[in-house]
């Protein structure tokens, strides 16, 4: 079958991952597939053809333009099954295909701002596509909403790769032998938080905050660290292809997001074994367990984030005790599973479809 | 309920109906629109006319509601066209204004159809909304419901007592009702309840036929004044599902019309009425004259429409039919 994948961007974000994986598994299903997204750099890494949208950037009245650049595509590459991501792909796909033969459709809810599933959820009974969550969190807050999805397919990784070499880290990073090492992986964006983590970790000077990922938001991080004096603790790293080694070979991840849908890098820090301390906003407590499988701390108190940060670098039998049981949790959410969760729903849309429903 | 004037919405109360008037002035009048989507909060919401499907049903979709939309009935220029096609352009009927009703109006009309789901009174209707590209699964068919009144024994008279109650418009077809009675041998008296823009030529156009018409413009008895009569005609060239038809079966009358949109699905030809081709005096004037002459004709197929009305479209049980359907999709969620 011929799957076009409709997503707002092709940078480095979990939703594009996500998609990046669900094309290799559906080629390696025996299915074409096509992309329509603005262009980024996972882009290459598809080998796939590329329809160019415009960024939508919380402005709704592009959505017609990114509908007729979607419509374009459909013309040029005539997809018989369509898979947007997320709210406003969903109205542009819907949008696209008003007029005539619709061919069947799905979108995958990645999570949106807690203030924005309300209207996520209007745009979504407007769309009239089947909505997939991307987590159980989405799901819930659909729920909330009054939206019912047709399906939760998790989120899920490959397996882990071996922890990266330590003493190497160090010597990059210049980091002293005994300084412990947090890794806070994700877009330098509003969202992710990492203010909260950098002020947290000027509470605990032995430790080290490598941030990786890129985002408009570096500058006025790199000066927060400045201000708060630990500019020398706080390494940006930028886009690292070793992020899963860098997790491996840290002595905790931190998550201090507003907002998620279901984090890779949570699944990667409980993969690795790499205990996890964040915060508990949806997404991450329907995942993760306080004191079974990470730490959680309100949002946006960077005194209980250091003192749950301390607890995880000082108490090895704690640490230990999360990573075993985050090992169990990290088992659940693979990518086979996914992927073969989503080429099920496929097919079965297909099918509908091709009983003119 | 919400609906356009203080009045309606006092008769609702008085059943016992919390109703508010929220009217909306024209189809794009947003303000009005603000205000109704405040009352939207429902788990059905059902709409009866254009504005309100255009304005309310996608905020009640957005809203969690399922909506439902009523369409009664189809702009005349395109009712004229269900079932047939070919037709030629009616008079006074532009080719852009066809072509917008068509292209434009019926498929914004199926694309907002996606929201929910469209009731219709007619399967003639529905054929034709398939045909235009609607969903089949979204389209149900609920025929309006009509109250039986006592029927009345009428005495063979002379002349027969012949009613037409119609908005006096082209589509009504009461040009060709005047031809044919000119054609009609037994004496035969018209009653015409109705008014429009025709009815200035009608009456001119009957005066130099010599027909024994009468044209008494509205009327709010229609009902009492069927009792008075012997047949009920409705010669239009497009119909959706016209009430007027129902009325007269419920009043127990014998009903001569036209092969047109739903009426086929009222009028069952030689059992409840007789059915004619439209834009036929000669066939119309034959089927009055049929039953002007004979009396036990008249009171069997009117007895026999008395009660396809009262086992058909029964009010009590078509309101039943749409609260399944309200039932159906609530517990669908």
């Amino acid at each position: 079958m011929r799957i076009l994948f409709v997503i707002q961007e092709l940078r480095t974000g979990g939703a594009e991952r996500v998609v990046v994986a669900l094309a290799r598994g559906a080629r390696s299903a025996g299915h074409d597939v096509a992309v329509a997204a603005a262009p980024g750099p996972l882009a290459d890494e598809l080998g796939a053809p590329v329809f160019p949208l415009p960024l939508l950037r919380r402005r709704p009245w592009l959505v017609p333009l990114t509908a007729l650049r979607v419509r374009q595509a459909l013309a040029a590459w005539p997809a018989e099954l369509v898979h947007c991501h997320n709210p406003g792909m969903a109205a542009a796909t819907s949008l696209a295909t008003i007029r005539g033969r619709r061919p069947p459709a799905l979108v995958s809810i990645h999570g949106v701002r807690n203030e924005d599933y309300r209207v996520a959820a209007r745009v979504l009974r407007l769309a009239g596509l089947p909505a997939v969550a991307c987590g159980l969190g989405v799901e819930v807050a659909l729920a909330e909403q009054r939206y019912d999805v047709v399906a939760t397919i998790p989120n899920g990784i490959p397996p882990a790769p071996p922890p990266g070499d330590r003493a190497e880290l160090d010597r990059e990073w210049g980091l002293a032998p005994e300084q412990r090492l947090v890794v806070l992986v994700g877009r330098l964006v509003d969202q992710k938080n990492q203010g909260l983590a950098i002020a947290a970790l000027a509470e605990i000077p032995g430790a080290t905050l490598a941030v990786l990922g890129e985002g408009p938001l570096r500058a006025s991080l790199e000066r927060e660290a400045l201000h708060a004096g630990i500019a020398d603790r706080v390494v940006f790293a930028g886009v690292r292809h070793d992020a899963r080694e860098i997790i491996g070979a840290a002595d905790a991840v931190v998550i201090p997001s507003r907002f998620e849908g279901l984090p890779l890098v949570a699944l990667e820090a409980l993969a690795a074994r790499t205990p996890i301390v964040a915060t508990a906003v949806r997404g991450l407590r329907e995942l993760l367990t306080d004191r079974e499988t990470a730490l959680l701390v309100p949002p946006g108190d960077a005194r209980l984030l250091a003192a749950a940060l301390r607890r995880v670098l000082e108490e090895d039998a704690l640490a230990e005790r999360l990573a075993e049981a985050g090992l169990r949790v990290a088992a659940e959410y693979t990518e086979e599973r996914m992927v073969n969760g989503y080429l099920t729903l496929y097919n079965h849309l297909l099918a509908e479809g091709r009983d003119g429903r | 309920m919400l609906c356009a004037s203080e009045a309606v919405a006092a008769g609702f109360r008085e059943r016992g109906v919390e109703a508010v008037a929220v009217p909306l002035r024209h189809k794009l009048d947003l303000a009005g629109a603000a205000r109704v989507w405040r009352h939207l909060e429902a788990d059905v919401v059902h709409t009866h006319d254009r504005r309100t499907g255009l304005l309310v049903r996608p905020q009640g979709r957005a809203r969690a509601a399922h909506v439902v939309h009523t369409l009664h009935g189809l702009p005349e220029e395109i009712a004229l066209r269900v079932g047939r096609d070919d037709r030629p352009l009616p008079p006074g009927v532009s080719r852009a204004r066809l072509t917008w009703l068509l292209q434009g109006y019926l498929r914004i009309e199926s694309i907002l159809g996606r929201l929910g789901t469209i009731v219709v009174p007619s399967e003639a209707m529905r054929r034709f909304l398939v045909q235009h590209g609607f969903a089949p699964r979204r389209i149900h068919v609920i025929p309006s419901g009509v109250s039986i009144l006592p029927a009345k024994t009428r005495p063979a008279r002379e002349p027969v007592v012949a009613a037409i109650a119609a908005n006096l418009e082209y589509w009504k077809g009461i040009d060709v009702l005047l031809e044919a009675c000119a054609h009609v041998r037994h004496p035969v008296r018209l009653e015409i309840f109705g008014d429009g823009s025709q009815r200035a030529s009608l009456e001119w156009r009957a005066k130099e036929l010599r027909i024994d018409a009468a044209f008494h413009g509205f009327v709010n008895d229609l009902r009492r004044r069927l009792n008075d009569v012997d047949m009920f005609v409705l010669p239009s060239r497009a119909e959706n599902f016209p009430i007027a038809i129902l009325e007269a079966m419920a009043s127990g009358l014998p009903v001569v019309a036209t092969r047109v949109g739903g009426v086929p699905e009222l009028v069952a030809d030689g059992e409840t009425g007789l059915l004619v081709d439209p834009d036929d005096p000669r066939q119309l004037a034959a089927a009055i004259d049929r039953l002007a002459a004979h009396p036990e004709v008249r009171r069997a197929l009117g007895e026999r429409g008395l009660r396809k009305a009262a086992e058909r479209f029964d009010p009590e049980q078509i309101a039943g039919r749409m609260v399944e359907l309200y039932e159906r999709l609530h517990a669908s969620r």
